[in-house]
C-alpha cells in the first residue's frame, strides 16, 4: 500500500484486491498509517489497484470507516473499478463511502 | 398471530433472553474494566441484536428503550462516556426493565419504562450531539424505517399482488461461504424480482483493531411474487432471516406518501432499480453519534449470535419438540420395558417355539438401541449451566452495595450442562445460597481486615460432573459455622434442648441451619430472608432429587454442595405393592430392604413403629395406612420395611410387596392429584400397569416421631459408615462371592453365545469399548468346578483398574452390607481373597479384586520407583478391619514394613516411639479422627514434614480441601491401590522441605 500525505489528506492506495486473504496485514498497516500521521484530518482509500473485494474487503473498508469516525477523520473511497462500485451501490455503501450513487438503468 | 410467527417470537424470546442474560453479567463486568474494547463491542452488539429484533415485530417499548442504551453505549463504546458505578446502575435498571418487556413481550407496551429512558437520555444529552435527532413521525412499521422507500415502487408491488419481505444477509456466511460472489448473488436476487433498497448494518463492525471482525450484515428490501418457503430456498437462507412486511401497514404508510402522477406500471423483473430517493423516509431516530445520511444502522440481524458459530453445526430446536422427543423416548422405553418382561416370561414358561430362536439377542439390541436413544435426547435436552451462574454477578454487584460490603464472584464450570427442568429448578435455591453467603457468611470489610483476610470477601459458585451426578457448590470465605454459637441459637429458638445440643456432633450441628425458622444473622435483613429459607432450599433440592451437604471451618468459611441427578426424566426405581397397588420408589433414597416376619416383627413404641436393625431403631411408617388403603391381616408382621434415607435422617417404609427394579419414565400427574405432597408423578410400568411415585419427602414430612436420642446417637457414630457395601453374587458355584460396590464399574446381563473364546481365553467385544477379557472366578480361586455356562450370564466390570477386564456373574444375588468388623481373614487364605464373612446368613467369599488379578496374571507389574522402598516404614491408621486388610494387601511386598494403627489416638502414640517415613491415614476415625491427628502433627516441629497420605472413601471435593488445610500432603481412595501405590513412591521421593 502507498501512502500520500496530500496537505492534510491522507491517500492510502491499496496495491491490489482487498481480499480475506490480505485484510489482516491491511489492518495492521492501516493502524500504523493512521497512527504515523496524526494531523491527517481527512482518508482517501484509493482503489485505483483493486478490481474486487469481498466480504472481508468491506470490512476492512467499514473498519477505515469507523476509525476515522473516531478520530474524528473525513473518509472517502476514490477511483473505484466498475464491479467494486456496482458492489458498493446495491450495498448502500456508496453514500458512505462518499461517492455518488449511480442510478441503473 | 399465526403459527409461524408465533414460533418466530418465541425465537425472538429465547435469543433476547440469551442476550440480555449477556449484558447483565458484562455490564458488572465492565465496571471493573470500563475501558475494556471486547467487552465494550460484546454489549453494544447484546443491546443492538435485542433492539433489531423487537423491531421485526413491532415491539415498539422495546425497541426504544434498547435505543437509547445502544446510543449511550455507543457513546461509552467511543470514549465520550465513562462507564462509573452511576451510568452502570442506569443500564443494569434498563436491562431489568428489557427483562420484563421479554418475559411477556404482548405486553411490553404496558410496562412504563419512561424513567429508564428519560435517565438515559440525559446521557444521551450531556454529550454533544453529532446531529439532531430526526422525529419519527411516519407510521412506518420500525423494521422498515432503516430503508429509504420510494413509494411507487412499494404501492406498484401491491397492486401486482407482490410481496414485499426483509431478507437479512450474512455476506460471508450465507454468500461466500457457499461459494458464491456477493455481486452475482445479489444479481440472481435482482432477477427473482425488486430490490427497493438495501442497508447494510455496519452497528457491528468494529474499528481497525476489532480482535474478531465481523461478518457484514446486510438488510434487502424486495417484493416478489414468490411464496416465502420459495423464496427461502431460492435465496438458500433459514428462516429467521426472512420477514415479510405486513400489507396493511405498508397500505397505511403509502396512504402518507404523495402520489406522484398517475398509476406506473409493474417495473420489469430485471434489472429492477436501486432508488435514492430525493427525500429519505426518516430513519430509526438516530444516537448522538448514528450515522449520518442514509440511516442504515438499527436493522435487525436475529442471525447476528449464530454467525459465531458455525451455521451447519447447530440448530436452534424448541424445547416444546426436544420435550415431545423425550416423551416418545420415554414411551420407547417402556415398550422396551414391556418387550423385555414378555421375553422374560417366555423364557420361564415352557420354552421358545424354534422359529424364535435368536429372538432374545434382537430384543437386546433394541434394548440397547432404546437406552441409547433415551441417553442421546437428554443429552440434547442438557444446558450449560453458566447461564445461570452468570446472573449472580449482577446479584452479588447489587448486594455490596446493600451491605457496604466488597464481593468478588468467582464462577467455576459453566459449560457443565444440565437438564433444563433442573437448571430452572436451582435458580431459586442457588440464588439464596449465594444470598445468604453474602449476607451471613461474609464479614463487613473492616472485620475481615481486622482478623486479617483480604478487604473484598470471595464467593465462588462451581459447577462439576462428579460420578454420575452434577455437583454445584457455593463457597464462601467468611467466617464459618461455628457449631457453638449455631447450636446455643438452636436452644435459644427453642429447637433442641441444651442435652440434645451437648451430644450434636459438629456435622449435625452445621445441619441445624436448615431447621425451619432458623437464622443465625445477629440482624435479620431484607437481603437473605427472616430465616425461612434454608429449610426451604433443602426441601427444594430433596425434590428436585438432590441432596445438600455442607463443609465448614470457623474463621475460614464455608461450602453448601448441592448434588443432583443428570435429568429428572429418566429414573431407576423400585416398584412395591400395597394392596392391589403399584408404587415407585426412587432408588436413590433406598439404602436396603428387610424382610419382616415372625423373628422379625415391627416394635412399638410410644404409639411410633420402630424397626430394630443392626442395634439401631428406626421409625416405619406403613405405606397402606398413609393411604389410606384397606389394612391387611397382620401389617405389623409381614411385608417389607424400605430402609429410606432423606438427608441424614434414615426411616423404614412397610410395603406389602417388592416387585422389581425397573427405569421408569417420570410423568407429570393428572390436575386432581396435583394438590398432594405423597406423590411426585406417575410411571407406566413394564407390566402395563400405572404405577404412582412416592414423594419420599412429602410422604415423612410431619409423620416421622421425634428422632430418639438413642437414634440420634447411632447417627454420630454412623458418620462413618458401619459397614460396607457389596454386591454378592455366584458364579455357577454353591460359593457365594461379594465384591465391594465402590470396585464395581456396571453390571450387564447377557447371552453367553456373545463370548468368544480366542486362546483358551474368554472375551466379551464391546459396540464402543475394548473388548473385555472375561475371568472366571472357579479358575484362580479354590472352589467347587461350574458345569457349562447357562444362556444368560452377567458380567462384572470393575473400576479402579487399568486393564479391560470383566468377572462373570451366573447370578447376582444383591447388594448386601458387610459389617467391616465381621472380616475373618483366617478361614480361607488364598490369592484373590480378602476374607470370609457371614452375610445375610451365609458365608461368603470376599474377593480382593487385585489379589484376583494378579492370580489370573493380569495384574500389571509393581510400578519401578526409583526409590528405596524395602527400607522403609510405613504407619497405616486405620480404624477398620476391612480396609485395613485391603490397603495392608496393597503394600504387601511392596514396602519394608507396615505397623497398622487402629484409630488416630494410637497412630499419635505410635509415632512417639517409632520412626516412619510415612503416615497413611483414614480421615474418620473414633477417638482421634484423621484431620485432627494431621492438625496435631503440623503443630509438633517433629512432624512438620512426615509426609500424610490421607484415604478416605468419600472421595469429594470438600474432603480435599479440608484435609489440605489440615496438613495432608496427598489425599487418595481406599480403593484405587494403583493410585495408592503411586502417592507413596512420590511421598518417599520428594525431596525433604
Amino acid at each position: 500500500m502507498q501512502t500520500l500525505l496530500e496537505a492534510s489528506t491522507l491517500r492510502l492506495v491499496f496495491a491490489g484486491d482487498i481480499l480475506s486473504t490480505n485484510v489482516a496485514a491491511l489492518r495492521t498497516e492501516l493502524l500504523a498509517t493512521l497512527g504515523a500521521h496524526p494531523a491527517a484530518t481527512h482518508v482517501t482509500a484509493d482503489l485505483v489497484n483493486a478490481r474486487t473485494v469481498d466480504s472481508q474487503g468491506i470490512n476492512l473498508l467499514l473498519a477505515l470507516y469507523r476509525e476515522s469516525e473516531r478520530r474524528k477523520i473525513g473518509f472517502r473511497v476514490e477511483n473505484p473499478s466498475p464491479e467494486i462500485r456496482r458492489l458498493f451501490d446495491l450495498l448502500n455503501l456508496s453514500g458512505r463511502f462518499g461517492l455518488k450513487p449511480t442510478k441503473q438503468p | 398471530m399465526s403459527t409461524a410467527e408465533q414460533e418466530m417470537l418465541e425465537l425472538f424470546v429465547q435469543e433476547a433472553r440469551e442476550h440480555l442474560g449477556v449484558l447483565e453479567s458484562d455490564l458488572v463486568s465492565l465496571e471493573a474494566n470500563p475501558r475494556d474494547a471486547a467487552l465494550l463491542n460484546r454489549l453494544f452488539r447484546a443491546v443492538h441484536s435485542v433492539k433489531g429484533t423487537a423491531g421485526f415485530f413491532g415491539l415498539t417499548a422495546i425497541t426504544e428503550l434498547a435505543h437509547v442504551m445502544e446510543s449511550v453505549m455507543a457513546l461509552v463504546r467511543d470514549g465520550r462516556l465513562e462507564a462509573g458505578p452511576e451510568l452502570i446502575n442506569l443500564f443494569l435498571a434498563g436491562t431489568d426493565k428489557l427483562k420484563a418487556m421479554v418475559a411477556s413481550p404482548e405486553n411490553s407496551a404496558d410496562i412504563p419504562s419512561l424513567a429508564e429512558r428519560e435517565a438515559l437520555g440525559a446521557m444521551l444529552r450531556s454529550d454533544p450531539p453529532a446531529r439532531p435527532a430526526a422525529a419519527e413521525k411516519d407510521i412506518l412499521p420500525l423494521y422498515l424505517r432503516s430503508f429509504r422507500i420510494d413509494p411507487e415502487l412499494v404501492r406498484s408491488a401491491l397492486r401486482n399482488g407482490h410481496h414485499v419481505y426483509v431478507v437479512q444477509l450474512r455476506l460471508h456466511a450465507d454468500i461466500e461461504a457457499k461459494g458464491q460472489g456477493i455481486l452475482d448473488y445479489l444479481r440472481e436476487v435482482q432477477s427473482l424480482g425488486t430490490l427497493i433498497d438495501t442497508a447494510t448494518d455496519i452497528a457491528e463492525v468494529g474499528g481497525l483493531d476489532a480482535e474478531a471482525p465481523a461478518d457484514v450484515v446486510c438488510s434487502l428490501l424486495f417484493a416478489t411474487a414468490m411464496e416465502p418457503d420459495l423464496l427461502l430456498g431460492a435465496f438458500d437462507l433459514p428462516a429467521a432471516q426472512l420477514v415479510q412486511a405486513a400489507a396493511p401497514a405498508l397500505r397505511e404508510w403509502l396512504a402518507t406518501q404523495p402520489v406522484l402522477g398517475p398509476a406506473t406500471p409493474p417495473p420489469p423483473p430485471s434489472p429492477p432499480a436501486v432508488v435514492a430517493p430525493a427525500s429519505p423516509a426518516a430513519p430509526a431516530a438516530p444516537a448522538a453519534l448514528s450515522p449520518p445520511e442514509d440511516g442504515t444502522t438499527g436493522t435487525a440481524h436475529p442471525m447476528a449470535s449464530a454467525s459465531r458459530t458455525k451455521p451447519d453445526e447447530t440448530v436452534r430446536i424448541s424445547v416444546s419438540l426436544l420435550d415431545a422427543l423425550m416423551n416418545l423416548a420415554g414411551e420407547m422405553v417402556l415398550g422396551r420395558n414391556q418387550l423385555l418382561r414378555v421375553a422374560e416370561s417366555r423364557r420361564e414358561g415352557a420354552g421358545a417355539p424354534p422359529e424364535h430362536e435368536g429372538l432374545g439377542g434382537i430384543i437386546q439390541g433394541i434394548s440397547a438401541v432404546t437406552s441409547d436413544l433415551q441417553r442421546t435426547i437428554m443429552r440434547a435436552r442438557l444446558q450449560p449451566v453458566g447461564g445461570l451462574l452468570g446472573r449472580f454477578h449482577r446479584v452479588l454487584r447489587d448486594l455490596g452495595q446493600k451491605l457496604g460490603k466488597e464481593i468478588q464472584l468467582e464462577t467455576v464450570g459453566d459449560d457443565v450442562e444440565l437438564d433444563r427442568a433442573l437448571i430452572e429448578g436451582l435458580s431459586d435455591p442457588l440464588t439464596h445460597l449465594v444470598r445468604n453467603a453474602a449476607d451471613h457468611g461474609l464479614e463487613p470489610r473492616e472485620e475481615r481486615l481486622r482478623v486479617g483476610k483480604p478487604p473484598a470477601g470471595r464467593v465462588r459458585i462451581s459447577a462439576a460432573h462428579l460420578a454420575g451426578r452434577v455437583q454445584i457448590e457455593v463457597r464462601d470465605d467468611g467466617r464459618g459455622l461455628d457449631p457453638v454459637r449455631l447450636k446455643a441459637k438452636a436452644v435459644e429458638k427453642g429447637l433442641i434442648t441444651a442435652d440434645q445440643a451437648e451430644r450434636l456432633g459438629e456435622a449435625e450441628a452445621w445441619q441445624l441451619i436448615f431447621a425451619p425458622g432458623f437464622s443465625t444473622a445477629a440482624v435479620v435483613s431484607d437481603v437473605s430472608g427472616r430465616g425461612v429459607g434454608m429449610d426451604v432450599v433443602k426441601t427444594n433440592i430433596e425434590r428436585l432429587g438432590g441432596r445438600v451437604e455442607i463443609e465448614s471451618v470457623v474463621g475460614r468459611g464455608t461450602a453448601i454442595i448441592i448434588r443432583l441427578p443428570l435429568t429428572l426424566a429418566i429414573i431407576p426405581a423400585l416398584i412395591v405393592g400395597c394392596g392391589d397397588r403399584l408404587f415407585a420408589v426412587p432408588q436413590l433414597n433406598l439404602i436396603e430392604i428387610v424382610r419382616i416376619g415372625p423373628d422379625r416383627p415391627l416394635e412399638d413404641f410410644g404409639g411410633s413403629r420402630l424397626l430394630r436393625l443392626r442395634e439401631e431403631l428406626l421409625p416405619v411408617l406403613d405405606l397402606s395406612a398413609l393411604l389410606g388403603l384397606p389394612a391387611t391381616e397382620d401389617q405389623a408382621g409381614s411385608g417389607y420395611v424400605l430402609i429410606l434415607r432423606l438427608d441424614r435422617r434414615r426411616f423404614g417404609l412397610r410395603v406389602d410387596q417388592v416387585a422389581d427394579t425397573e427405569e421408569i419414565v417420570v410423568k407429570p400427574l393428572g390436575r386432581h392429584l396435583q394438590g398432594t405432597t405423597l406423590y411426585s408423578g406417575a410411571t407406566l410400568l413394564g407390566q402395563g400397569r400405572i404405577a404412582l411415585i412416592l414423594d419420599l419427602a412429602g410422604l415423612a414430612a410431619g409423620r416421622l416421631p421425634p428422632e430418639p436420642a438413642s437414634t440420634r446417637e447411632t447417627t454420630r457414630a454412623s458418620l462413618r459408615p458401619p459397614a460396607e457395601q457389596v454386591l454378592l453374587f455366584r458364579d455357577g458355584t454353591p460359593e457365594t462371592f461379594a465384591l465391594h460396590i465402590a470396585n464395581i464399574g456396571r453390571i450387564e446381563r447377557l447371552s453367553s453365545s456373545r463370548i468368544e473364546r480366542i486362546g483358551g481365553q474368554d472375551f466379551l467385544r464391546q459396540e464402543n469399548g475394548p473388548t473385555l477379557r472375561l475371568v472366571r472366578l472357579q479358575t484362580h480361586l479354590p472352589v467347587t468346578p461350574p458345569g457349562p455356562l447357562p444362556a444368560e450370564i452377567h458380567v462384572i466390570v470393575p473400576r479402579l483398574v487399568d486393564q479391560p477386564i470383566a468377572l462373570v456373574a451366573e447370578e447376582i444375588l444383591d447388594a448386601a452390607e458387610l459389617p467391616v468388623d465381621a472380616l475373618d481373614t483366617s478361614t480361607l487364605i488364598a490369592p484373590g481373597v480378602l476374607g470370609t464373612a457371614s452375610i445375610e446368613g451365609a458365608l461368603t467369599i470376599i474377593l480382593d479384586l487385585y489379589g484376583l488379578l494378579r492370580a489370573a496374571g493380569l495384574d500389571r507389574p509393581a510400578i519401578p520407583g526409583g526409590v528405596d522402598l524395602a527400607s522403609r516404614r510405613i504407619l497405616l491408621a486405620e480404624d477398620t478391619l476391612f480396609f485395613r486388610e485391603a490397603v495392608r494387601r496393597a503394600f504387601t511386598g511392596f514396602v519394608g514394613a507396615l505397623d497398622v494403627a487402629n484409630d488416630g489416638e494410637e497412630a499419635w502414640q505410635r509415632l512417639q516411639t517409632g520412626a516412619y517415613d510415612v503416615l497413611v491415614t483414614d480421615l474418620e476415625m473414633p477417638r482421634l479422627n484423621g484431620f485432627e491427628l494431621v492438625a496435631r502433627l503440623r503443630s509438633d516441629p517433629r512432624f512438620k514434614t512426615l509426609p500424610v497420605i490421607a484415604l478416605s472413601a468419600r472421595d469429594t471435593p470438600e474432603f480435599h480441601e479440608r484435609a489440605r488445610i489440615a496438613g495432608v500432603n496427598r489425599f487418595e481412595s481406599k480403593f484405587d491401590r494403583e493410585r495408592l501405590r503411586r502417592a507413596l513412591i512420590d511421598a518417599l521421593s520428594a525431596p525433604t522441605p
